[in-house]
């Protein structure tokens, strides 16, 4: 090992590092911007990310397919049986089918006058380190895609925001990485919170509800949505639901561990909403 | 030749470290074939290549993660380079498992220094510890396995110079 150090340009290379290192880091730490070097770098790869992404679940699907195959004969034949007594009620449902058709449209006319105008994408890659919890998205700026847009998931459901935008990507920020935060409330009683990332937790996919005091009316299987304070999520996005409450290390507080709800780790698409404040 | 060794490699790492890599993701944590590539090269290479491409790795990582941009540039290059010089001066004759080790304890100083310049104060030392930076220093460590005999296989076309430290 000291021979190691006898030579000189290892010892000023390691001074050299950490100088540098520190630099970085603190040159980064408010960055928001996408460098030209990132953005052609990205443009470059997110094609290829994206094909090796479809040919993997491609794999997957093809693997899974055989190991389910007995679980699949067994099913088959409890489908047959089940498929003639469907048979039967279809016949009795098709009025039922009628009114609810008409139901669903009255609906939709309701929601397509309050809904976000919505961008749908594909996620094409997850972050190469362990360190953060972002993934990129097919979409960028020349699809109208801007930093900080909430991305939802299907039934509205939070999923992160835009941290990076470039010309054909973007990254999304997750809720459960430990740089995300958003003001949350409770359903049912009404109660405020922080909503954020938690390194502990964010690797069973859970997240943090801070800043809840210690009086607060919350029990484990609360609804917890965005309040629409911040300036980046519209009020009413489905967070997650309460599975732990624990007390804060001080104990005049607690937080709550929040359960998704969407399962953010197998996401394939999502939606970018365009329009968030409006 | 060497370049466009170091290309494909690259290519590929940049690839397949976003995407398939979540297949065989272990508690959530994967490997980070960057590290296990630029330690087990410079198991093989000169220093000045070690360092070398540790940048070209490190700096196209950088723009791939989007944050940091530059950490990983110069955590590679110093990593290539110390790695380089630690097997030339002090290993004699290199083997798996004495790379495997370098790769452990690699690993260990790069993942500590990136938790120290961008999340100390942040994130609690002791669940980065365990959830995150342990976890994956011990499967980088399994990885050099494959990525090794790789190397070694190539290192006898490519970096017959330095055949004579090969186990």
């Amino acid at each position: 090992m000291r021979k190691l150090f006898k030579n000189k340009a290892a010892l000023w290379l390691i001074v050299l590092v950490i100088i540098l290192g520190i630099a970085v880091g603190i040159l980064n730490a408010t960055k928001n911007d996408t460098t030209i070097f990132e953005n052609v770098t990205n443009i470059i790869v997110t094609p290829v990310q994206k094909l090796f992404t479809n040919i993997g679940h491609g794999v997957s699907d093809f693997f899974g397919y055989f190991s389910d195959v007995d679980k699949l004969r067994t099913e088959i034949d409890a489908l047959k049986a089940e498929n003639s007594e469907l048979k039967k009620e279809i016949n009795q449902n098709e009025s039922s089918r009628l009114e609810n058709e008409q139901l669903r449209k009255l609906l939709n006319m309701k929601q397509g006058n309050t809904e976000f105008e919505l961008e749908a994408a594909s996620v094409i890659a997850r972050n190469p380190s362990n360190w953060y919890n972002t993934f990129t998205i097919d979409k960028g700026a020349a699809d109208g895609i801007a930093l900080n847009q909430p991305v939802v998931a299907s039934g509205n459901a939070l999923v992160g925001r835009i941290s990076e935008v470039g010309t054909t990507w973007s990254t999304v920020s997750v809720i459960t990485d430990s740089e995300h935060a958003a003001g949350a409330q409770i359903v049912r009683s009404g109660e405020f919170g922080i909503c954020e990332g938690d390194s502990g937790l964010a690797a069973d996919g859970n997240l943090r509800l801070s800043f809840v005091s210690k009086n607060a009316n919350i029990i484990v299987g609360d609804t917890v949505v965005t309040s629409g304070l911040g300036g980046i999520y519209p009020k009413g996005l489905v967070i997650g639901k309460i599975y732990k409450i624990r007390p804060d290390i001080q104990g005049i507080s607690q937080y709550a561990v929040i359960t998704p709800e969407t399962d953010i780790k197998n996401l394939c698409a999502v939606f970018v909403i365009k329009n968030p404040l409006d | 030749m060497k370049v466009a060794v170091h290309g494909i490699f690259l290519a590929f790492f940049l690839i397949v470290q976003a995407t398939w890599l979540e297949a065989i993701a272990v508690f959530g944590v994967k490997p980070n074939l960057f590290i296990i590539y630029i330690v087990t090269l410079s198991c093989f290479c000169s220093k000045k290549e070690g360092a070398i491409t540790g940048f070209f790795f490190g700096i196209m990582l950088d723009f791939v993660i989007g944050k940091a941009l530059g950490l990983n540039a110069v955590l590679l290059l110093a990593l290539g380079f110390l790695t380089a010089q630690f097997c030339e001066k002090v290993i004699r004759k290199n083997s798996v498992l004495i790379v495997m080790l370098i790769t452990l304890i690699t690993s260990v100083c790069y993942e500590l220094f990136y938790y120290v310049v961008s999340f100390v104060g942040d994130l609690e030392f002791k669940s980065v510890f365990f959830r995150t930076l342990l976890p994956e220093c011990i499967y980088n460590s399994l990885m050099t396995l494959p990525v090794y005999f790789v190397i070694k296989k190539l290192s006898n076309r490519l970096w017959v110079d330095k055949g004579e430290i090969i186990g």
